[in-house]
């Protein structure tokens, strides 16, 4: 049975979470443009992508697109496992719930 | 770590509406920015061709076309590199085997009328819009065909006016598909 994950099920770092795993496998996205899709300041953004880096959840990329510096971010392996295993916890939860109501009933 | 059957709907479906406007996001692309800018050289190509004289009016569409590829470009290649996917330079590739057949279709045709090359042009450009839909989001099938059957409506019942009903119906459809969907998808 799978567990929660409490680093990703923060609110802000889950959905950081679901726009990368979103990407499928070895696929990056802007820093500015993800920030612009989900809503959040740099700030935010900056703090909880460490929080995952740390975790070995996300990696960040720094380069060069025509001269200006960019940071591209794209989830680990260890982070799409961690996250599919947070989503089935929560499918989990869902199917137990609905369990307990059909005894109940 | 416990939570509550509703935290737990809210979570997925907060999962669920993230994956789907990152999965927009990928499939559109630059796309509504190309229908408007295609959208504005069309309205301003067809009043040419309505209102001044061939050769003029030939000048400005060289202009038009000539700018419009080359801020595509520009604009295609900025927008698109908001993600690093594997395969995504298709898309480029299919555009630019896409247009070299357009010219080898119209070179096999040739000898053709101002008014056929327009609607060839156009009806090549929808069919390309048409497929992209099928492949990305399906509104823009819906604009090809549209567009497609709006310009054969004023080239076979409307000669007179054929330039001008392309540039209000054919460019401003364009032009106002581009806008609502950069908004629809924002």
């Amino acid at each position: 049975m799978s567990m929660l994950n409490e680093i990703i099920h923060q609110p802000v770092r889950m959905r950081i979470m679901a726009a990368l795993v979103a990407l499928d496998a070895s696929g990056q996205v802007e820093f500015t443009h993800l920030r612009d899709v989900l809503s959040l300041t740099d700030g935010n953004l900056g703090a909880h992508l460490r929080k995952l880096e740390d975790a070995g959840y996300v990696s960040l990329e720094k380069t060069f697109v025509a001269r200006k510096p960019r940071t591209f971010v794209a989830a680990t392996k260890e982070g799409y496992q961690a996250f599919a295993d947070h989503v089935e916890a929560l499918e989990q939860i869902l199917s137990g719930a609905e369990v307990e109501e059909k005894h109940k009933a | 770590m416990e939570i509550s059957r509703e935290e737990a709907i809210q979570s997925l479906q907060e999962i669920r509406e993230v994956r789907s406007r990152i999965r927009t996001s990928i499939a559109t692309g630059s796309t509504p920015f190309h229908m408007i800018l295609w959208g504005a050289i069309w309205f301003f190509g067809y009043l040419a061709s309505h209102f001044l004289d061939a050769e003029t009016s030939g000048q400005i569409w060289t202009v038009l076309a000539i700018g419009g590829s080359i801020a595509s470009g520009v604009m295609g290649y900025r927008l698109g590199s908001r993600y690093r996917l594997p395969g995504s330079h298709r898309i480029w590739q299919i555009w630019i085997f896409f247009m070299l057949y357009v010219v080898l279709w119209i070179w096999v045709a040739w000898p053709l009328e101002m008014e056929q090359i327009s609607m060839l042009i156009a009806l090549y450009a929808m069919f390309a819009y048409v497929l992209m839909g099928l492949w990305l989001e399906r509104i823009i099938t819906w604009i090809g065909l549209l567009v497609s059957g709006l310009g054969l409506i004023g080239y076979f019942l409307l000669p007179d006016v054929y330039y001008l009903w392309m540039a209000f119906l054919g460019g401003g459809t364009m032009f106002g598909s581009g806008i609502y969907i950069l908004k629809r998808w924002k």
